[in-house]
């Protein structure tokens, strides 16, 4: 079975064809025969009938000469070969026929015929006539039905070619179409044909094809903004990135130097003492050698510690950004350990609880910045509540299967509930006098997000703050 | 020489009044069908056909012969009608006005003649002979029997009344 509209259209006319033109030549044989026999005969017994009382008449009158020319009237049809009238003894009062009545095949009626007066019956008319007018008329109705449908296929088959041509456009508009690519720009179609309909149609494709190529056009052009656009808003974003992690450094180191300040401030005080020490007895004449060593070795140690925490200083803020695999404990008593002077001064104690000993996995130091910036915060909640008793600063570390929590509760208050939603956006902050840069939880965020796999929230404790970091573990 | 003799006798027979039961069988078959063929008496008919036969006493003896014969041919009934005959005389035959044919066996030159025949059209009653010479006097139909049986008809009568009668008789008919 073909797809090809144009062959369907051309197979439903061959089976048309086949299927009327048989029915018709058969119809014609058939029916029309039979209705033109009976034709004929109902023709044939009118005339009959007609002439059925005029006969009657001429019987009762005995009037032979009358009832001939009578029966003559009947020849008048040219089927009619032959007429005889019998009478009621079986002879023969009249017949006539045809010089061609032997040679053709004939059909025979009889008719009786009825006193029209007495009803009773005067005789039998008998005729007999030919039917080969039926066969004339049936050769001329064939030969017409044949003339007809070659006609008609003459007529269709110069339909068909027709057609065929004009759909074959239609396909080769089809394939024009079907080869159109949104990768390249593609020629109008051209067509010589000079039909509307195909024209509108051809006129139509060019046109859509059209369009859709100016829009690819546009399409191209907004995809190079968009990507320009893109690339443009990533290098800003990421500068502002490093502006901001510059800044939070800035903020960071700040806040170290004051804890510098806060533990050189006793070992100067020592020194000054022992340098003092020295240059009194030197002065009263009691300075010995034993004196001397031992302040100057009271001297060294402050030194010592003195460099020791420039070198904590400066191990915080190198660049170093390898990760790597470690205890997160360690980074946390460091950071207790720059910050001690400062909570012992503030009269703020801390306890550190290790509930696991898992390593976590990323750059040492952000984690430390993170730490460093719950913790001053911390620090300073805890000031501001100016309480006399101090606070505490507790840090838990515990973990399950896939993550290391590490809390970080303090006794400064807690956060106030308006600002809940806002303490991680950046520049946010509720430190007055320029105290806060507001950027410090929000790159502690990104820091534990981005960089640990990990979360940090805030909530609340009956005391105050409570800082959650969930980090992932990794398989070292 | 006689057959000469009998040839020329036997016309001057027939168109005497004299009536031989050939001629008298031949109107006796046809004259009630001819009545029927006469489309207005055919729609007067209610359910018997009145056929009167009116005689002189001279020839009452051949109207008896007449009657029998027309009961012998139709048995009482034709065409689905009933054949009722009587046997009048002229004076009675002025009182009857119902029926459908008369007979006429009397001479041409009868006195009461134009009177009965005056009767017979004002009532619209076929009047039948066997003498042509009545039509003269007005007498519708008549029979003529020579090598065939032709019926006679007086157009001037069948016009005057009118009576009409199918193609077939009319074209049979020798009109006088």
């Amino acid at each position: 079975m073909t797809n090809s509209l144009i062959r369907k259209f051309a197979l439903i006319f061959w089976l048309l064809y086949i299927a009327v033109i048989p029915s018709l030549f058969l119809f014609i044989h058939y029916s029309v025969s039979s209705v033109l026999n009976d034709s004929e005969k109902a023709k044939i017994e009118l005339l009959t009938q007609t002439l059925n009382p005029v006969i009657s008449t001429y019987l009762t009158f005995d009037q032979r000469d009358m009832l001939s020319d009578t029966m003559h009237t009947f020849f008048q049809n040219p089927n009619i070969l032959r007429v005889s009238l019998i009478d009621t003894n079986h002879h023969l009062i009249f017949e006539k026929h045809s010089s061609d009545s032997k040679t053709q095949e004939t059909i025979t009626i009889s008719e009786p015929v009825i006193d029209v007066i007495t009803h009773q019956t005067q005789g039998t008319l008998v005729i007999s006539y030919a039917n080969t007018f039926v066969r004339d008329l049936q050769y001329k109705l064939f030969m017409q039905l044949t003339l007809l449908s070659l006609l008609a296929l003459l007529l269709f088959s110069i339909t068909y070619w027709y057609f065929r041509n004009q759909i074959f456009i239609l396909r080769q508009l089809s394939n024009w179409m079907g080869n159109f690519s949104l990768d390249k720009t593609i020629e109008p179609f051209r067509s010589s044909n000079t039909n509307t309909e195909i024209m509108t149609i051809i006129a139509s494709a060019n046109k859509m094809i059209e369009v859709i190529d100016d829009y690819r056009c546009q399409m191209e052009q907004i995809n190079n903004e968009l990507e320009n656009r893109i690339e443009s808003e990533i290098a800003q974003r990421r500068e502002k990135e490093h502006l901001l992690i510059h800044q939070s450094r800035l903020a960071a180191m700040g806040e170290m130097i004051e804890s510098i300040a806060h533990q050189w401030r006793q070992p100067l005080n020592i020194i000054g003492l022992a340098v003092a020490d020295i240059n009194m007895k030197r002065t009263l004449g009691l300075l010995k050698d034993n004196e001397i060593e031992k302040n100057s070795t009271i001297i060294n140690n402050n030194l010592a510690f003195m460099s020791n925490t420039i070198d904590d200083f400066r191990n915080f803020f190198n660049t170093d950004k390898e990760s790597l695999y470690f205890d997160p404990i360690q980074p946390i008593q460091e950071i207790f350990a720059l910050l001690g002077e400062q909570l012992h001064y503030a009269n703020i104690t801390y306890h550190l609880h290790r509930k696991c000993d898992r390593e976590i996995f990323g750059v040492v130091n952000e984690f430390k910045q993170v730490i460093l910036n719950i913790l001053n915060n911390a620090q300073d909640a805890i000031k501001t509540k100016q309480d006399r008793m101090g606070g505490a600063i507790d840090v838990t570390l515990h973990c399950d299967a896939n993550h290391l929590y590490i809390d970080i509760s303090d006794t400064g208050g807690g956060v106030p509930p308006a600002i809940f939603e806002r303490i991680f956006e950046p520049y946010f902050t509720t430190k007055l006098h320029n105290k806060g840069t507001g950027i410090g939880l929000y790159m502690s965020k990104v820091i534990i997000e981005q960089h640990f796999e990990g979360m940090l929230s805030v909530s609340n404790t009956a005391k105050g703050a409570l800082f959650r970091l969930t980090m992932a573990l990794k398989e070292s | 020489m006689k057959k000469i003799l009998l040839l020329m006798l036997i016309p001057s027979l027939f168109w005497s009044a004299t009536y031989d039961s050939t001629l008298l069988r031949i109107g006796a078959k046809l004259f009630p069908k001819v009545a029927l063929m006469e489309n207005g008496t055919k729609e007067r008919i209610q359910s018997t056909l009145q056929f009167v036969i009116i005689t002189t006493p001279s020839n009452r003896e051949t109207a008896y012969r007449l009657a029998e014969m027309i009961e012998h041919q139709y048995g009482g009934v034709i065409s689905h009608y009933l054949l009722a005959l009587s046997i009048v005389s002229v004076k009675e035959a002025l009182e009857i006005k119902n029926a459908h044919g008369f007979i006429l066996l009397l001479d041409p030159d009868e006195d009461s003649l134009s009177p009965l025949l005056e009767h017979a059209h004002k009532n619209k009653i076929l009047t039948f002979s066997f003498d042509p010479a009545l039509l003269q006097k007005g007498t519708a139909i008549s029979l003529y029997i020579g090598r065939s049986v032709k019926p006679y008809i007086n157009l001037t009568t069948l016009k005057q009344i009118p009576f009409t009668f199918e193609y077939g008789f009319l074209k049979l008919s020798q009109p006088f």
